[in-house]
């Protein structure tokens, strides 16, 4: 027969695991109830083409109009030339020029020259671009900090062009 | 003891633990446990509120058609799903605050419960007390703070419950409990009138006295209903208010409204200080005495149905905090009245106007059933504003599921279809129609009372105010000190102010509502006692009303409305900036359809809407779109992406595009639309969807724009 003081030690050690338990059923409520209770929907960022390395510092790519104050003031000479070559005004942007392959836009209000890639070749028109820049007695580097970028105007030249830097040949991001 | 006995005493032991710790569990989850009246304050922000006289304010109807297609003579079931999202925290701009603050002043505020008085500055000791303190006798003030302690002591669920009073010192601070509780003030307070003796009073709540509101902040029930009616004749009849049945709500929710009842109070004990007592406001405490006969006051409502509601200037801000969108059509645009002269616009300014305001209450308090529903959606908005800082609903979106069984194609008329196409000879089909509009209706508590108490009554507008006596003729707090003559030079662009109507036109009610109310608190404030001298040396140039009701902009979010949407035509636009567009998508010119684009202008309204990050936003569009609004890439990881900043769409079965939107209710992920709204989708995505993070776009991650994804 069993008796009271052999059952003890097990009593003891049933109560134990089972306090444990419940200090366990209670600690994974308070996590529970911790948890946020919905989730935001989310989507998969969209597809770019060109998918280049990481730029880390952003205002490379836009950088602000003070940035233009630095400019020596043979390149500020040029640059008031170029944007005084204006073909055309629509909307506040100045037309600098256009063809099929490219159109040539300064935008006054930020201060900086896009360069719309319309067709491929992209990375000769790009060059044929820099070219008509530089025509004007700019040096290559200067193109970086002009500032000029380069943008490909529909999604099919992204795909044809995956590496496509929007930067002048030679600057740094 | 047997074996057999321990094992049962052990079972007992162990089922009283296992309760005790779903008890323990129950109680974190739930966290209901209420005080008792005179127990220590356990706040309950936004919850037990309390019921109302209301009034109703409906907003544009959600309108749209359904369509069913088959063989005459076929019963079919029309149905169809809207999204209506409320931004909750959008709703303190209509709670009246700047109202009770300016005549009470911020008692409920933490520097001033903590403030020392006596070391006050003049100009400073001036704005503690408000002008009803001030102009209220002593003998009228004091039995209002004893009732505030009754109030608090009796109610430690109340908000207020927990906040501290300093004494007039700034010193030893304590809740109304612990003055009374621990202290051992006497409860209730006896201020001492006349020749008593002061002694006992002064070395008790004496010391706090100054320090104490006049009014508890209680919190009142709102609720939105959403009334369907179907079919011409019956949208007709209840436009014209000769519908003899009021439609059965599709949903109810019910809101919390903070507030209010200070506001009304205070308000009403403005009225008797300063209206002659033949001219006060016809009832004292409406809101409260209509809380005891809910049921009567909300079958009153219902019968009103929403006739003549329609419309108001405060649906015009109710507008501002809601959205309202259709599954598989174009959200419906709100169009925005406005009125310069006193207009219940959103300010940009976060300094006035913005008040305390719950999320939306969990369960419904008359069927303790929960309010969200499968298809809800609903996420937390960042305000430091919020009081039920952990309830995350707060921007939400309800699915209302509309359904209309027992249609008969072919047949026309009452309680079938509104019209049907001739038979297809080919299918031997018949498609037939049917309009329906659904009616956002708001019911909003308070405003006859403080409309009452502070601007004007009028027996004409006893209809807009339900369950309400109105008698003309009795002015309110601000009108008082206005003389009639003076209408068209403070306020020329409208009938802006107390009188009545001949012909009482629901647009001429702005004067009977908060910007009435609001308007003339700045008359009396600013002008009408003050000399005209005091008035120039204030800088007080124009006296044209500005309405303080306020919504802080989001983070990093600049002004600007929604635009509307231009719906695509097939113009390329050769002549603009950026033209001639290659429209190769199947929606043709959908982003710049008013061939008005150029980067300029894109630059400028980024500036607009988005200042921080203007030129981020430049660089993530030249890179996803090449600024061109109507770029269209069919091979996007998600489907398909549409415009300058590459997101969804709606759906178009036409082309084979299901609904590709990633917020349904809010929809900013929507770049199948003009180029405007497709820079305030983005901006609006990233700033309320994903936490201003940039995470969205690819361009963003590449350009090292993206934090945190």
């Amino acid at each position: 027969m069993l008796t009271l003081t052999n059952i003890q030690p097990r009593l003891k050690i049933i109560l134990f695991a089972g306090i444990v338990g419940i200090i366990l059923i209670i600690v994974i409520g308070i996590v529970l109830a911790s948890l946020p209770s919905q989730k935001l929907p989310s989507k998969k960022p969209s597809t770019i083409a060109s998918s280049p390395t990481p730029i880390t510092n952003p205002e490379v790519i836009i950088p602000p109009k003070e940035e233009r104050e630095k400019l020596p003031i043979d390149v500020k000479t040029i640059r008031k030339k170029i944007i005084d070559s204006k073909i055309d005004e629509r909307g506040g942007d100045v037309i600098l020029y256009e063809s099929s392959a490219h159109r040539i836009i300064y935008v006054p209000n930020i201060d900086i020259f896009f360069v719309m890639i319309l067709e491929d070749p992209a990375a000769e028109i790009k060059k044929e671009a820099q070219l008509w820049f530089l025509n004007f007695g700019l040096e290559q580097i200067d193109l970086c900090d002009l500032p000029v970028r380069f943008t490909l105007f529909n999604q099919q030249l992204k795909k044809t062009n995956p590496n496509f830097n929007i930067l002048p040949d030679g600057c740094t991001a | 003891m047997t074996l057999s006995l321990l094992k049962g005493q052990l079972s007992v032991v162990i089922f009283f633990v296992f309760l005790f710790s779903l008890f323990t569990i129950h109680s974190l989850f739930t966290n209901e446990v209420l005080a008792a009246p005179g127990d220590a304050p356990n706040p309950k922000p936004c919850e037990n509120a309390l019921n109302a006289n209301y009034t109703m304010n409906a907003l544009d109807p959600i309108s749209f058609t359904v369509s069913e297609t088959a063989s005459p003579g076929t019963e079919v079931t029309a149905e169809k799903t809207v999204y209506f999202n409320v931004d909750f925290s959008k709703l303190q701009a209509v709670f009246g605050k700047p109202s009770s603050d300016y005549l009470e002043s911020r008692f409920q505020d933490e520097p001033h419960r903590e403030i020392d008085i006596l070391s006050l500055e003049s100009a400073d000791f001036n704005k503690f007390h408000g002008p009803n303190q001030k102009i209220t006798p002593k003998s009228l003030i004091d039995p209002e703070r004893v009732k505030y302690v009754e109030d608090v002591y009796n109610k430690p669920e109340l908000a207020e419950s927990a906040n501290k009073f300093s004494d007039i010192n700034g010193e030893n601070p304590h809740t109304i409990y612990e003055l009374i509780h621990d202290l051992g003030f006497p409860y209730p307070p006896n201020p001492p009138e006349g020749d008593e003796d002061r002694t006992e009073w002064l070395r008790t709540w004496g010391r706090y006295w100054e320090k104490i509101p006049t009014a508890v902040s209680e919190f009142n029930y709102g609720r939105l209903l959403f009334l369907p009616v179907s079919g011409q004749s019956n949208i007709q009849q209840h436009e014209q208010g000769q519908a003899g049945t009021c439609p059965i709500p599709l949903r109810t929710i019910y809101f919390v409204l903070p507030e209010f009842a200070r506001t009304t109070s205070i308000s009403s004990q403005a009225n008797r200080v300063v209206v002659p007592k033949a001219a006060q406001s016809v009832e004292k405490s409406l809101l409260a005495k209509a809380g005891e006969n809910t049921k009567e006051a909300f079958s009153k409502i219902t019968k009103k149905c929403f006739d003549a509601f329609l419309q108001t200037p405060l649906s015009k801000v109710l507008k501002k905090a809601v959205k309202i969108t259709l599954n598989f059509l174009g959200p419906v645009k709100i169009a925005y009245a406005k009125d310069p002269a006193c207009e219940l616009g959103v300010l940009p300014d976060d300094k006035k106007g913005t008040a305390p305001f719950c999320a939306l209450p969990a369960v419904d308090p008359d069927t303790n059933q929960p309010q969200l529903q499968a298809g809800d959606i609903c996420r937390d908005v960042n305000d430091p504003n919020k009081l039920d800082k952990n309830n995350p609903n707060v921007n939400c979106t309800f699915k209302l599921d509309w359904t209309r069984r027992g249609l008969i194609i072919g047949q026309t008329g009452p309680e079938q279809w509104d019209r049907c196409d001739p038979v297809d000879e080919d299918t031997g089909e018949q498609t037939c129609y049917l309009d329906v509009k659904i009616w956002p209706t708001f019911l909003i508590p308070w405003l006859a009372e403080i409309w009452n108490n502070t601007t004007y009554s009028d027996e004409d507008e006893s209809n807009y105010v339900l369950n309400t006596k109105q008698k003309t003729g009795k002015p309110g707090v601000y009108t008082l000190f206005k003389p009639k003559s003076t209408d068209e030079t403070v306020f020329p662009k409208g009938k802006n102010l107390p009188g009545k109507q001949a012909n009482p036109d629901p647009n001429d009610l702005k004067q009977r509502f908060l910007g009435a109310s609001k308007c003339n608190l700045d008359f009396d404030r600013d002008i009408a006692l003050k000399p005209k001298a005091l008035q120039e040396a204030n800088g007080i140039q124009s006296a044209e009303c500005n309405l303080l009701a306020a919504v802080p902009p989001g983070p990093g979010q600049g002004g600007g409305p929604e635009p509307p949407n231009v719906p695509p035509n097939s113009n390329d636009c050769s002549d603009s900036p950026v033209g001639p567009y290659e429209l190769t998508n199947p929606l043709g010119n959908f982003g710049d359809p008013n061939c008005d684009f150029s980067i300029s202008e894109l630059a400028d309204l980024l500036d607009q809407y988005d200042p921080a990050n203007a030129l981020k936003w430049i660089a993530i569009i030249g890179m996803e779109s090449g600024y061109n609004p109507n770029s269209y890439n069919p091979g996007s990881t998600a489907g398909q992406a549409f415009g300058l900043v590459q997101m969804g769409h709606a759906a178009y079965p036409e082309y084979g595009l299901d609904y590709q939107i990633a917020d349904p209710g809010t929809e900013y992920d929507r770049g199948d639309v003009e180029w405007h709204l497709q820079v305030y989708n983005a901006i609006h995505y990233n700033n309320e969807i994903i936490s201003g993070s940039f995470c969205y776009w690819e361009a963003a991650i590449i350009l090292g724009i993206a934090r945190g994804c």
